[in-house]
C-alpha cells in the first residue's frame, strides 16, 4: 500500500513575483517578467532579454545564517523554503529535525561564483580567491544552505539534472517519504542567472530575440530565467491530522533518459514518451485521464515541436482534448526551478479549477492541440502532469492528483 | 599537433588553440591553404585524421557530425579566419567545398577593411 | 518501512574503476592491499605558492586504450574518466549493446562538481574572445549532469540517469538512490558510483578553505593520513567508479555472476559545524541503514570509512559509526582507502564500494598506511585502525561517508549469499 503525499506549502520566487498568490495571480493575469538584462552588461551579445527576479531582496527571508555566506541560488531556494512552511504554517522549530529533509534541483549551482574565481583569475589576482569559492560554489551547498538555515537534520539531496531536476527533486521527495525516511520533505529547485547560462545558450543559439512563444509557428526561442521554487510534501495522513490545507497530491513520478544527444531531443520524442508513460503507470492512471499538462514549452523550434510528438504518442487522441500550456510563455526558462515552479502550478490548477495560458501565442504550431492560448481559464483539473526536459537528455514527469477531502 | 585542451592547462591566459592562431590571414591565401586548414578545423571536431576527410566530404551524411558539432566548427572557423560571421551563415554549409567557399567569399568581401587596417 | 522478505533485492553484478593507482577493480584491491599510494607531485596544473603539491592525479591517462576509436573530442576529462570506469563495469556483466537496450540499463552518478574546470574554461574563452566564440561543447559539459548524459549517450544507457550531488558523500548517496529504485522496480539494473577530476580551479578552492594538507603554511608537512594524530588535511584525489546494481531476480535470469549485495543503506545531514550534529548524523545514518538492512550492530565485520586526513571530519566519522554501532566498534577491523587514493570526492563512494568488493572477494581488508604504531590519534575511538592488511571472514561490511558539509550516507554491503 503505497504512502499518499500531499502538498501542503508553496514557496515561490519568480520574475513576475513572489509568494504563491502573487506568482499565481500573475501567471493567470499573464504576466510577463522579460526585460532587458541587468545584472550583466549584454553588450557583446546578439541578444538582450531575460526574465530576472527583480524587486525581490532574497536575503530578508534568511535570518538564522547570514546571507553574505551563500550564493544567490541558495538565498533564492531559502526564500521559497521559508515561504512554503508559512504556506503550510508550519513553523520550522517545531518540526522533528531528524525526520525532516531537503532534496533540490539546479542546474548550474552557483556560477557566478566561478564567474568571480574568472575575473581574479584572468587579472591576474588568484590570491583573492579565498575560502569562500569552496564554501559558497558546490552545489550541493543549496540543499545544505536550506537545511542549516531551518535545522532540518534528515535526508539532505540535491540533485542537478539540469532543466529537469526540480521534478527530480520532487521525485526523490516522494520517494523518501514512501519509504517512511522522513515525515516532512521540502522539494524544489532553485537557480541563479549568469553570464555563464546567458553565454552558453546565446551561443546554441538558443535565446529568442524579442519573444518567448513557445508552441507558436514562429517562435525563435528560449529566454533565460532565474527563480526558486519549494513544495513541503508530507504523507497525506499527517497532513490531515494536523488539518493542513491540502492543495493536491503527488500522484507519481517517471523518468527516462534519451541517450541520445547532449543538447537536443531524441527525434521521435522516445525518451520524453517514457517519461510520461512511466508517470502515469506510477501514478494509476491513463493518458485519457490527465486533465492539464504544464509543458516544457521553452519556445525552441526544435523542443516544442519533439514535446508535442511525445504527447501525441502517449496521448493519441486524447492529446486534443488535453489542455497544454506553457508558462515559460510568462517567466522563461528558470532552469532547475522551472519544473519545481511549474509542479507547483500543477498543484494550484488542481486545487482551484484554474489553468494559466500559454502567452505570446499567435499561429499556433499545431491546430488541434490546446495550448490555452493567451488567457487563463477555468477548468476541472483532477490530474495535472508537468514535464520537464534537460540537457544530457534527462526526462522527468510528475503528475498532481486532485485531493477529495 | 593534437589541441587537446587537457595539455594547456597551465597558469596561463586562456588562448584559442594554436592552430588557429597561427594563421596569417592575407587577402592572397592560396583556396588550398585554405581548404586544409579548414580540414584540420574539422578533424580536430570530429576526432578524425584530416588525411581521412575527402576534398568533396560532406559534414551530415559522410562525416556523421551532429548539431553541436556543427556549431563548434563555424565557431573554430570564424576564429581561425576572423570572419565575424552570423551563425546563419555557417548553417548553409554542409560540405568541405561549401566552408572552402564560404571562408574564401568572406575574405574577398573583408579585403578592402583588412587592407585599411594593415595601412 | 518496506517489508524485508517481500522486497526486491539489490545485488552487484559487476564493477569498473579508474583510479590513481589502479585502472580496475582487481587492481585497485591489490594495489591497495599492498600499500600503493597513488599521491605524487601534482603534474596537471602548476601549484607555485600554494602550499599544498600532492594529489591522487592519475597519470598516464590515455583514454584512447580504454575507449577506442570514437570521438573523444567533445568529451572532457571528467566525462572520459567516467566512460573508462563504465566500460569496464558493462564488460564485466557481460553486457552486450543488445542487453543494455532490452534491460533499460541507467547511471546514478554522484559527483560534486562534474566538470568546474569545463565550466570555467567556457567562461573564460568567452570573457577573453567574446561570448560569440564561447565553445558550444564546453557549454554542453558545463551542467552538472553532464558526464551522467555522455555515458548515457556512449553506451546507449536509456534507463533512467540521475546525478547527485553531496560533496564527499556523493558516491554512497547515488548507491543509496539506485538500490531504492531497483528495490521500487522502477529499474532493473543500473550503474551507480561517482567521478571527480582533479582541476586547479577545485585545487585552488579546497586548498583557500584549509582543506588540503599543507593549507596551513606555518604547519610545513602535509600529513593526508587518516586518523593520523598529526594529520592537517586531505590531499585531493581525482578517479571514477561505478558498481553495477541489479535486481536479484533479472541477475538470476542473466546467469551472472554475483559479487555481493547492498543490504542497506541510510543518510542524514548536520545543520551545524559542530561535533555533536556531525557525529550524530553519522550514527543515524548508520542506524537507518542498519535497520534497513534487518541487521544489527553486531552483524557488521568490518568498516570502510571515508576519513581522509581531514582534521575534524575523520574524528566526527568514527565518532558516529562508533556511537550507533557500541564498544564493539573499538576493535572492528577498519580501512580507510583515501589513505592511498586521497580525496576524490564524487568518485570516493564508488571506490571505497569497489574495494570491498575485493575484500569479499578474499577475506583481505587494506590497512591504513602511515598510520603505524604511534600514528592513531587517541581521540580516534576506531582503535582497530592500522598499517597493516586484516585477514578477514568479511561477510557483511559498512561503508560510511561524511561530506566537509555535513551529509552522511552509510552502505551496508554483503557478501555474495549473506542476505541478512
Amino acid at each position: 500500500m503505497t504512502t499518499r503525499i500531499a502538498v501542503t506549502g508553496i514557496g515561490l520566487v519568480t520574475p513576475i513575483g513572489a509568494g504563491r498568490q502573487e506568482v499565481w495571480e500573475g501567471l493567470l493575469a499573464g504576466r510577463s517578467g522579460f526585460a532587458p538584462v541587468e545584472s550583466f552588461d549584454t553588450k557583446a551579445f546578439s541578444v538582450h532579454l531575460g526574465a530576472e527576479v527583480r524587486g525581490f531582496d532574497p536575503a530578508s527571508w534568511v535570518r538564522r545564517l547570514d546571507p553574505a555566506s551563500m550564493g544567490r541560488a541558495s538565498l533564492l531556494a531559502i526564500a521559497a523554503a521559508r515561504q512554503a512552511l508559512e504556506d503550510a504554517g508550519l513553523d520550522p522549530e517545531s518540526v522533528e529535525p531528524e525526520r525532516a529533509g531537503i532534496a533540490m534541483g539546479t542546474t548550474s549551482g552557483e556560477p557566478r561564483e566561478v564567474e568571480r574565481f574568472d575575473d581574479r583569475f584572468l587579472a591576474g589576482e588568484l590570491d583573492q580567491v579565498g575560502a569562500e569559492f569552496l564554501s559558497l560554489y558546490p552545489c550541493h551547498m543549496i540543499a545544505a544552505h536550506v537545511a542549516r538555515e531551518l535545522g532540518f537534520a534528515g535526508v539532505n539531496t540535491m540533485i542537478p539534472t539540469a532543466c529537469a531536476a526540480g521534478n527530480y527533486a520532487i521525485a526523490h521527495a516522494v520517494d523518501v517519504l514512501r519509504a517512511g525516511r522522513a515525515d516532512l520533505m521540502l522539494a524544489g529547485g532553485a537557480d541563479a542567472f549568469s553570464r555563464i547560462t546567458y553565454t552558453g545558450f546565446h551561443r546554441l543559439g538558443a535565446i529568442a530575440p524579442e519573444r518567448c512563444q513557445p508552441f507558436d509557428r514562429n517562435r525563435k526561442g528560449m529566454i533565460p530565467g532565474e527563480g526558486a521554487a519549494v513544495l513541503v510534501l508530507e504523507p497525506l495522513e499527517r497532513a490531515r491530522e494536523r488539518g493542513a490545507r491540502i492543495y493536491a497530491e503527488l500522484a507519481g513520478y517517471g523518468l527516462s533518459c534519451d541517450a541520445h544527444h547532449m543538447t537536443a531531443a531524441h527525434p521521435e520524442g522516445d525518451g520524453a514518451a517514457r517519461a510520461m508513460e512511466r508517470a502515469l503507470a506510477d501514478s494509476g492512471a491513463a493518458p485519457e485521464e490527465v486533465s492539464y499538462i504544464s509543458a516544457h514549452g521553452t519556445g525552441t523550434p526544435t523542443n516544442d515541436r519533439l514535446e508535442i510528438l511525445a504527447v501525441k504518442r502517449v496521448f493519441g487522441d486524447a492529446a486534443r482534448r488535453t489542455p497544454m500550456s506553457s508558462i515559460k510563455s510568462m517567466i522563461g526558462h528558470t532552469m532547475g526551478a522551472a519544473s519545481a515552479i511549474e509542479a507547483a502550478v500543477c498543484a494550484l490548477a488542481v486545487a482551484e479549477d484554474r489553468i494559466p495560458p500559454t502567452m505570446n501565442l499567435e499561429q499556433p504550431e499545431e491546430e488541434d492541440l490546446d495550448f490555452v492560448p493567451n488567457m487563463a481559464r477555468d477548468h476541472r483539473v483532477l490530474l495535472a502532469m508537468n514535464n520537464a526536459y534537460a540537457f544530457g537528455g534527462n526526462n522527468a514527469s510528475v503528475i498532481l492528483r486532485k485531493h477529495e477531502a | 599537433m593534437s589541441p587537446d585542451v587537457f595539455h594547456e592547462l597551465r597558469l596561463a591566459t586562456v588562448r584559442p588553440r594554436p592552430f588557429l592562431t597561427e594563421w596569417r590571414r592575407g587577402v592572397n591565401n592560396s583556396a588550398d591553404e585554405i581548404k586544409n586548414r579548414i580540414k584540420q578545423i574539422i578533424a580536430n571536431v570530429a576526432g578524425l585524421n584530416a588525411s581521412r576527410i575527402t576534398d568533396d566530404a560532406t559534414l551530415r551524411d559522410e562525416l556523421k557530425l551532429d548539431s553541436l558539432s556543427l556549431l563548434e566548427i563555424g565557431v573554430d572557423v570564424d576564429l581561425a579566419f576572423k570572419l565575424e560571421l552570423p551563425d546563419e551563415r555557417y548553417k548553409e554549409v554542409d560540405s568541405v567545398p561549401a566552408m572552402v567557399n564560404l571562408v574564401q567569399q568572406r575574405l574577398v568581401e573583408m579585403a578592402p577593411q583588412m587592407q585599411r587596417a594593415q595601412g | 518501512m518496506d517489508d524485508l522478505n517481500q522486497r526486491r533485492r539489490v545485488v552487484i553484478t559487476g564493477a569498473g574503476v579508474l583510479s590513481s593507482i589502479a585502472d580496475s577493480p582487481a587492481g585497485l584491491h591489490a594495489a591497495l592491499c599492498a600499500g600503493k599510494s597513488g599521491l605524487k607531485p601534482i603534474e596537471l596544473f602548476s601549484t607555485e605558492g600554494l602550499g599544498c603539491h600532492q594529489a591522487g592525479e592519475i597519470r598516464p591517462f590515455e583514454p584512447r586504450d580504454y575507449l577506442g576509436e570514437r570521438n573523444l573530442r567533445p568529451i572532457d576529462r571528467t566525462s572520459r574518466l567516467l566512460l573508462v570506469a563504465a566500460g569496464q563495469a558493462l564488460e564485466a556483466g557481460g553486457w552486450t549493446a543488445e542487453a543494455i537496450a532490452e534491460r533499460e540499463v541507467g547511471l546514478v552518478l554522484g559527483t560534486t562538481f562534474c566538470s568546474v574546470r569545463t565550466i570555467a574554461e567556457f567562461d573564460r574563452r568567452g570573457l577573453q574572445l567574446g561570448p560569440s566564440y564561447a565553445s558550444p561543447f564546453d557549454f554542453a559539459n558545463s551542467v552538472i549532469n553532464a558526464a551522467a548524459g555522455q555515458a548515457a549517450i556512449w553506451f546507449g544507457l536509456r534507463g533512467l540517469n540521475t546525478t547527485t550531488s553531496a560533496g564527499e558523500a556523493s558516491g554512497l548517496a547515488a548507491l543509496s538512490y539506485a538500490a531504492n529504485q531497483i528495490r521500487g522496480g522502477r529499474a532493473a539494473a543500473l550503474l551507480a558510483g561517482g567521478v571527480e577530476e582533479l582541476c586547479f580551479e577545485s585545487f585552488v578552492g579546497h586548498f583557500r578553505a584549509g582543506r588540503l594538507c599543507g593549507s596551513h603554511e606555518a604547519q610545513g608537512e602535509e600529513v593526508p593520513i587518516p586518523f593520523h594524530a598529526r594529520r592537517n588535511g586531505f590531499a585531493l584525489a581525482e578517479g571514477a567508479a561505478l558498481l553495477m546494481l541489479e535486481d536479484a531476480e533479472s541477475a538470476a535470469s542473466r546467469g551472472v555472476t554475483v559479487l555481493g549485495e547492498v543490504l542497506g543503506h541510510g543518510s542524514a545531514f548536520a545543520p551545524r559545524r559542530t561535533r555533536e550534529d556531525n557525529a550524530g548524523a553519522v550514527a543515524r545514518a548508520v542506524r537507518v541503514a542498519l535497520e534497513d538492512a534487518g541487521l544489527g550492530p553486531d552483524d557488521i565485520d568490518c568498516l570502510s570509512v571515508s576519513a581522509s586526513g581531514s582534521m575534524e571530519g575523520d574524528l566526527w566519522e568514527a565518532l558516529g559509526v562508533v556511537a550507533a554501532l557500541g564498544p564493539r566498534a573499538a576493535d572492528l577491523p577498519v580501512t580507510a582507502v583515501k589513505s592511498m587514493l586521497g580525496e576524490a570526492l564524487g568518485a570516493s563512494g564508488g571506490l571505497q564500494a569497489v574495494s570491498l568488493l575485493g575484500t569479499f572477494g578474499d577475506g583481505a581488508l587494506p590497512g591504513i598506511p602511515g598510520l603505524g604504531l604511534d600514528g592513531l590519534d587517541d581521540e580516534i575511538p576506531l582503535r582497530g585502525a592500522g598499517e597493516g592488511v586484516r585477514r578477514i571472514a568479511a561477510r557483511r561490511a559498512l561503508a560510511t561517508a561524511l561530506s566537509a558539509d555535513g551529509h552522511a550516507c552509510a552502505v551496508v554491503l554483503g557478501a555474495p549469499g549473506t542476505a541478512g
